[in-house]
């Protein structure tokens, strides 16, 4: 640097001078006059929610390689929003808080999102007020929701008022839930209110390096003396575990991408069916894969006791083989995700062998229940596929309360209204069976496959249909013992050895029995047979006539099923 | 360029009518293919190209194969290609060859012709499958009355085995090198010393050897050998064991140590290829000077074990199997050049060479065009610009590509190939030998298409022709129309184009399973990408389809390839394309970075170069050295340091002017995200820093430890922006390129150079002259006082804080980066260090750290019972004293009667299995199972210590920097 201070600037005096000359486009210059100066302030308000923000809160946001809510909004679409009450609040500047109509590949879509470079996108009456309005016009015009959640949460300087804010707009969120499908994307670090109201809406999407929960870890080392990170508080890892989040993804372009994935899948509102796309996939496509995968586990070593990845079945069947898996993270015991057949959107709930011998514990019973909570309320038919070996018994499930989520299953699945259809892949065994979409709790149709293994237990169930046998053979089997023992020791073997041997002996015979009759059991009882005979199956299919099958009967029940909102009594639990 | 424009679907560089039915000529309409019905029976990029060629040739009725792998092993790795091939009719399967056996390829080949029988299928083609070089293949085919698309079954067993080509090429006096082809007739000599006993033996097992071979006293004992052992090949019996074929490989390995000084020795299996079947001995004696009879026959022994090795790799291990090895001097220094041949068994034309010596583990990485028109124009324009010794080195390439053109060529028609083939070569100096033939297209055939395309002319009319330019079609043409195709001529095409293998593999190369794409930017004009359908949008939805990298079968994902008028221009249009690549999803992880960082590092160098198979693995070390040096950067603190080193200035110059200091920091503060965010790209991604680095090789120089711009950092900055596929683009989205305050500021700094250095007419090159002129207080270049204040005061601004980016420079020299380098002989230099087997093991573990626990127990993850194989009579999935890596499978836990395979979640060596009791025993969550010593243990550091060093590093990078 020179002896002599030079102060620096960003100016450019080289460039021409910027024109700040303010026109009405496409109008014949004149005279100008305060009408002139009106149209100018007029215009600069209209910009003002863009342009009033200090760039070193832009920069602050982009430093935290978050992008401002009007660059998320151009992720969504490219479409330019139709901003509403673009100057609410005393500054005129939107009170940190952008609601929109925007189109978002031909649907209208009601958007919102916390500008974070306001106030640290924080909430008060103003913008409680505001986003409420934009929940009730939803649920009047029936339009799907996006949430782009970044919000400090509570404006501090507004006192109650901020309280009363997210209180009016929780209100008007629980209004509209149920009429339409919503999404909720959270950025940055959202915490108390700015959790709960966005885990009001259908689906939830969380990107890693944000944080939300109930408290920042701040709170929780003053309160609990605890030391925690805020990914370890409430990243994507422990959200995405425990169902709060549907879905964890790498950034916020990923969570605004999956959010327009997602959209595809669902419909308006409570009255419409969901986007129907016509396929040029064959419906009577041959599922042959099915058929190969089957072969190869049930062929395999362990036989009818392999476990396979149940999405392969989903994707065989699917337009395409395209679905979408919701809630991929957490009990994957059982699947779920949209697909379409033959054009139209269907929900699959599928039990997952791969995964826990897909047992449903209290984890996979709530991530079914709220599935098909959703698919019910939304018109969505749902197929179910079965390969459950039961409820994963024992203490840990019960001190969870897993007849409290089990029930919630139970009857998420008898309050099913759209057409539905059971699948039985291989294992259906008593309470499990009984409470799985079968025709009692109201299925439109039982399907199964040769491989159906329908039984009122599983294996276990010997020990009660061949009681006397084994009785028998156990009786037996002390009897060896005994005649055993007698005859090695007359043979002049020492009285303890000889017991052993018979003993050994005995064992080794009454093993071998039994076994015989778990065959005897697999052979006379795990099967469809019974199933069939009693009416509790329909019809069996073979795996590579699944595509066909199913969608045929999906178009038949759909065609006899119009699409209207959810009436009746309200039930006790959800 | 119109936006509508879909590159993927209807790119003019790979798809083109190729119906030659609608040809107003009659001759050419005679070659028309329409009535082919070819069953193809390979995957990946390969399947999807013929699919698109045979469509474009008019053929409707082809069909696929779909393995196991394409359906059932993975959820979301649908063969993509069914996108585009709805008619289920045509999809057909067969179970995964698994290489178990003999009988079972025999069963696989048995069904292959079946499922073409049954389906009315003509043809088959095996693209670069495993199948595709198998003789008894293409024989099973044949024998079918079916056609081959591809070399005839007696080309596969005279061009395909290693031995029998090495004995044809000695014949047609090709090059070849210093070896040993026929170690198994020497075994059998050295079992049977006599011309009698080699005749008893062949009584004694009644085999049945052509009596005129046997009546032949002056064959030589070893052919005679042969002889015998070709027939005992075909009778099914082992005349020698693997022990004595071993034993005798060590004799000859020894013979030729001593033969050939520091020289290390290959052994080939004759089925090998890709890499298979391959071993490398000899490497103590590399390095060792006069090695002594004791150390030669300690490189020696490994011979044996490395002999079982290789034939039970091209499983061959099997009785009557032929286990012919080739003992070669592995030429050390050497670049992997090839041939693409293609012939109707009557004539052969050699289509141009490919320079694929870029490799790592024998896995090929980038594929360069080789043509004599390229050179020739390479040659001139060096001559032109004064460089004597590159075009004298340029003169050598192309002496070495006219004899393998000519001696290919005539090799092909030596073994009368009536189709597409490779002929490979090693190139050393100016000499180069003959390795092998590929007998069936190659994966890297496109570099070739875009060079060379064929012309077919009527022999009675010169004006009747046409014009085939995929290699594909012309083996589905010569398939159909064999002796009748007329010998085309070769017509250039492009002048050079370029192939980069974009494969499933983590950032030190090492292959990477798993993952899920879930967004891959739409190719742009002038890419080609064969990616074997991924990029196919579900057909209803128009939406990009997720597709699971599974590495199925190797790690390949896509080829990506570009054109140029030169090899310079197919260089920069392929680091365009890689650059715009935007490859997305769910634990992907590929070579993208590292092919945009090295074809970065050619164009700053010289994309002449002749760099030797041996470039990767030290280049990855130098790039893993960057790693280690950037992550001890701590940009945050950097910029404020030097935000406190401008405002001590400031306060130095002007004590008492508080506004100074304030707009210094303001200042700064503007700047803070536009410096910083490619800094820390940079910082993050070591491949995109060495390309970067070798770029702006030019644009910086040290002088008295202090960094001089010899461009203006602004212009670097903006060039970096672009590097990273960042610029300002309204229409991507805000987080993938410069923010727009950035990018705002930096035009308007740009422009304000430009207006400067046109006023002092002053090349962009010569920044530090400017900086000279604008450090004067007295106004120039015709400004007024004022204008001149403004103007040093927008330069004070705009250069501000922009050292930061000369930290980069910093890092560069703490590794020595430039020391690898480009010779103005086109020779690569490679700093020694980097040849160190120690260093390039840490580096490796820089760049992907591997996954590091503090566990010595393996737990049960559920309650069940425990099995420890996975049915009686298999083997044990657990040892005591057996090393494991990650994902391998440890146990099985039976949960209500299902069999859940519980897999390795970190590599180790177990010491103790401690579940007691046998298969069905039951145990609870959480109970050891296994004592173990993982192979990477955590480390706890204590993050203020690495905070610490990482300043201090810092600062010290700074002083040299900042002004």
């Amino acid at each position: 640097m020179s002896t002599k201070a030079i102060r620096p600037t960003l100016a450019n005096p080289l460039d021409p001078p910027e024109k700040v000359e303010f026109n009405i486009p496409g109008e014949i210059a004149r005279a100008t006059g305060p009408y002139e100066e009106a149209m100018r302030e007029g215009y600069d308000l209209i910009l003002r929610p863009i342009k009033s923000v200090a760039i070193d809160q832009i920069e602050k946001q982009h430093a935290k390689k978050r992008m401002t809510v009007w660059e998320r909004l151009r992720v969504l679409s490219d479409k330019s929003p139709n901003i509403l009450y673009q100057n609410w609040g005393k500054n005129l500047d939107g009170a940190s808080l952008v609601t929109a109509v925007l189109d978002i590949g031909g649907r209208d879509v009601a958007v919102y999102g916390h500008d974070f470079t306001v106030r640290a996108g924080s909430m008060d009456a103003t913008n409680g007020a505001k986003l409420a309005r934009l929940f009730r016009m939803a649920g009047e015009k029936g339009m799907p929701l996006i949430g782009m959640n970044d919000s400090a949460g509570a404006f501090v300087p507004a006192g109650v008022g901020g309280l009363d804010g997210y209180a009016e707009a929780f209100t008007a969120l629980r209004k509209i839930s149920g009429v339409v499908p919503s999404i909720m994307c959270m950025f940055g670090f959202n915490a108390g209110g700015g959790s709960y109201l966005p885990r009001q809406g259908s689906f939830v999407i969380q990107p890693a390096d944000t944080f939300f929960g109930l408290t920042g870890p701040g709170v929780v080392k003053s309160v609990l003396g605890e030391d925690i990170s805020p990914e370890d508080l409430g990243g994507p890892k422990v959200h995405g575990a425990s169902g709060v989040v549907d879905l964890t993804v790498a950034d916020e372009l990923a969570a605004l991408r999956q959010s327009v994935r997602l959209l595809s899948y669902i419909p308006d509102n409570n009255s419409v069916a969901a986007p129907y796309q016509p396929t040029s996939d064959p419906l009577d496509r041959k599922t042959w894969e099915i058929n190969t995968l089957l072969k190869k586990a049930f062929n395999g070593p362990s036989g009818f006791n392999t476990p396979f990845d149940v999405s392969i079945i989903i994707q065989q069947v699917c337009d395409y083989g395209d679905y979408f898996e919701v809630q991929p993270e957490r009990a994957r015991e059982a699947v779920t995700a949209f697909g379409r057949l033959g054009g139209n959107v269907v929900g699959f709930v599928a039990n997952n062998s791969a995964v826990g011998s897909g047992q449903i514990d209290v984890d996979t019973a709530l991530k079914i229940a709220r599935f098909v909570r959703f698919c019910n309320i939304y018109n969505i038919p749902i197929i179910f596929m079965e390969d459950t070996t039961g409820f994963l018994p024992g203490r840990e499930q019960e001190a969870r309360g897993i007849v409290q989520a089990g029930r919630s299953m139970l009857d998420a699945i008898v309050d099913v209204r759209t057409p539905r259809i059971l699948l039985i892949l291989r294992n259906a065994f008593g309470g499990a069976y009984a409470s799985y979409n079968n025709y009692p709790t109201g299925a439109d149709l039982v399907l199964a496959l040769p491989t159906t293994r329908l039984a009122v237990m599983g294996p276990a169930g010997k020990e009660f249909v061949y009681k006397d046998e084994l009785k028998k053979l156990r009786a037996q089997a002390a009897d060896m013992v005994k005649k055993g023992t007698a005859s090695r020791t007359a043979a002049g073997l020492d009285g303890a050895e000889a017991k052993r041997e018979a003993e050994k002996e005995a064992q080794a015979w009454l093993k071998l029995q039994e076994t015989g009759l778990n065959q005897r059991y697999e052979k006379e009882l795990m099967n469809p047979k019974e199933g069939l005979a009693l009416g509790s199956i329909s019809s069996l299919v073979m795996p590579t006539d699944l595509r066909k099958v199913l969608g045929e009967n999906m178009a038949f029940l759909l065609r006899h099923y119009k699409p209207s909102p959810m009436s009746g009594p309200q039930r006790e639990f959800h | 360029m119109a936006a509508t424009l879909d590159w993927y679907k209807h790119n003019p560089l790979i798809h083109r009518d190729r119906k030659l039915a609608s040809s107003p000529s009659a001759w050419v309409r005679s070659f028309e293919c329409t009535a082919l019905k070819p069953l193809i029976v390979c995957r990946g990029p390969i399947r999807k190209e013929a699919m698109d060629v045979f469509e474009e040739m008019g053929i409707a009725r082809y069909g696929i194969l779909l393995s196991e792998k394409d359906s059932i092993v993975y959820p979301n790795a649908l063969a993509p290609e069914l996108r585009q091939l709805a008619d289920n009719r045509r999809v057909h399967r067969v179970p995964d060859y698994t290489g178990a056996s003999k009988e079972e390829r025999v069963e696989r080949m048995n069904q292959i012709v079946q499922i073409a029988k049954d389906n009315g299928y003509d043809s088959v083609f095996a693209g670069y499958g495993f199948m595709a070089e198998d003789e008894e293949f293409v024989a099973t085919i044949e024998r079918a009355g079916l056609k081959f698309i591809g070399p005839n079954s007696v080309t596969q067993a005279r061009a395909g085995k290693k031995d029998e080509a090495k004995r044809t090429a000695l014949e047609v006096k090709v090059s070849t090198t210093p070896g040993i082809n026929n170690v198994t007739a020497r075994t059998l000599v050295a079992k049977h010393k006599t011309r009698e006993q080699l005749l008893a033996l062949v009584k004694a097992e009644g085999l049945q050897v052509d009596a005129k071979v046997l009546g032949n006293a002056s064959l030589s004992l070893e052919d005679l050998a042969d002889q015998i052992l070709f027939a005992s090949y075909a009778k099914g019996i082992d005349l020698y064991s693997i022990d004595e074929l071993g034993a005798q490989v060590e004799r000859e390995v020894a013979e030729m140590f001593r033969h050939h000084p520091n020289s290390r020795v290959r052994l080939k299996a004759i089925g090998g290829g890709g890499g298979k079947g391959q071993r490398i001995l000899g490497a103590s004696l590399l390095t060792a000077k006069n090695a002594d009879a004791k150390q030669i026959a300690a490189a020696a022994a490994e011979a044996p074990a490395m002999t079982r090795e290789v034939l039970s790799e091209v499983k061959a291990t099997g009785v009557g199997d032929n286990k012919n090895v080739l003992i070669e001097l592995n030429i050390e220094q050497t670049r992997h050049n090839e041939i693409q041949l293609l012939g109707n068994g009557e004539w052969c034309v050699s289509l141009g060479g490919r320079d694929c010596s870029l490799q790592m583990h024998e896995q090929k990485l980038l594929e360069i065009s080789v043509t004599q028109e390229g050179l020739r124009k390479a040659i001139a324009d060096a001559r032109e610009a004064g460089k004597a010794s590159e075009a004298a080195a340029l003169e050598v390439d192309l002496g070495i590509l006219q004899r393998m053109e000519d001696d290919a060529a005539r090799f092909g028609q030596a073994v009368g190939l009536d189709s597409a083939s490779t002929f490979e070569c090693i190139v050393d100096r100016d000499r180069y030998y003959f390795m092998e033939v590929n007998t069936r297209i190659q994966v890297e055939h496109r570099v070739t298409e875009l060079c060379y395309s064929l012309q077919f002319t009527n022999p009675a009319d010169p004006n009747d022709s046409f014009v085939v330019e995929s290699l594909v079609e012309a083996m589905a043409l010569l398939a159909q129309h064999k002796k009748r195709l007329p010998k085309p001529t070769r017509i250039p095409r492009f002048a050079a184009s370029a192939e980069a293998r974009l494969n499933a593999t983590d950032a030190s190369l090492s292959p990477h399973a798993g993952g899920v794409i879930r967004f891959w930017s739409k190719p742009i004009e002038g890419e080609i990408r064969d990616d074997q359908g991924i990029s196919l949008v579900n057909p209803d939805t128009g939406m990009f389809m997720r597709y699971r990298v599974a590495g199925a079968y190797d790690s390949n994902i896509a080829l990506l390839l570009t054109k140029g008028e030169d090899r310079l221009a197919s260089y920069q249009q392929l680091s365009t394309v890689l650059g715009k690549t935007s490859l997305r999803g769910i634990n992907v992880a590929t070579n993208l970075e590292f092919h945009y960082g090295l074809v970065n590092w050619f164009i700053g160098q010289n994309v002449m170069a002749k760099p030797t198979t041996r470039f990767v693995v030290p280049y990855l070390t130098l790039v893993g050295q960057l790693k280690d040096e950037a992550n001890r950067l701590d940009t945050g603190f950097a910029f404020q340091e030097m935000k406190r080193h401008y405002l001590k200035q400031a306060a130095a110059a002007a004590p008492e002017d508080a506004a100074l200091a304030k707009a210094t920091a303001e200042v700064l503060d503007r700047k803070a995200t536009l410096l910083t965010r490619p800094i820390d790209k940079l910082l993050e991604d070591p491949h995109l820093f060495a390309g970067w680095l070798s770029l702006n090789r030019k644009n910086h120089r040290l002088e008295n430890g202090k960094l001089v711009w010899v461009r203006n950092p602004l212009g670097v900055l903006n060039d970096t922006y672009e590097y990273l596929n960042m610029s300002w683009n309204p229409k991507a989205p805000a987080a993938e390129v410069i923010w727009e305050h950035d990018n705002d500021l930096l035009q308007k700094a740009i422009r304000f150079y430009q207006a400067l250095r046109q006023t002092f007419d002053l090349p962009r090159d010569e920044f530090y002259k400017l900086n000279e002129i604008l450090k004067r207080e007295a106004p120039q270049g015709g400004y007024d006082a004022d204008a001149w204040a403004r103007i040093r005061a927008a330069h004070a601004g705009y250069e501000a804080g922009n050292e930061l980016l000369g930290l980069l420079f910093m890092i560069a020299g703490n590794v020595k980066f430039y020391d690898f380098k480009v010779e103005d002989s086109l020779e690569v230099t490679i700093p020694a260090h980097l040849a160190d087997p120690d260093l390039q093991a840490r580096m490796k573990k820089v760049l992907v750290p591997p996954p590091t626990t503090k566990a010595d127990e393996i737990v049960a993850i559920s309650g069940g019972m425990y099995y420890g194989q996975e049915a009686p009579g298999r083997p044990r999935f657990a040892t005591e004293g057996m090393h494991f890596e990650k994902g391998q499978p440890l146990y099985i836990i039976e949960v209500m009667k299902m069999f859940n395979t519980v897999r390795a979640p970190f590599s180790g060596t177990l010491d103790k299995i401690l579940v007691q009791g046998g298969d069905g025993t039951i145990v609870q969550k959480g109970q050891p199972l296994f004592k173990i010593t993982p192979d990477e243990r955590t480390v706890e550091v204590d993050p203020r210590e690495v905070e610490k060093e990482r300043r201090f590093r810092t600062g010290e990078a700074l002083k040299a920097v900042l002004r």
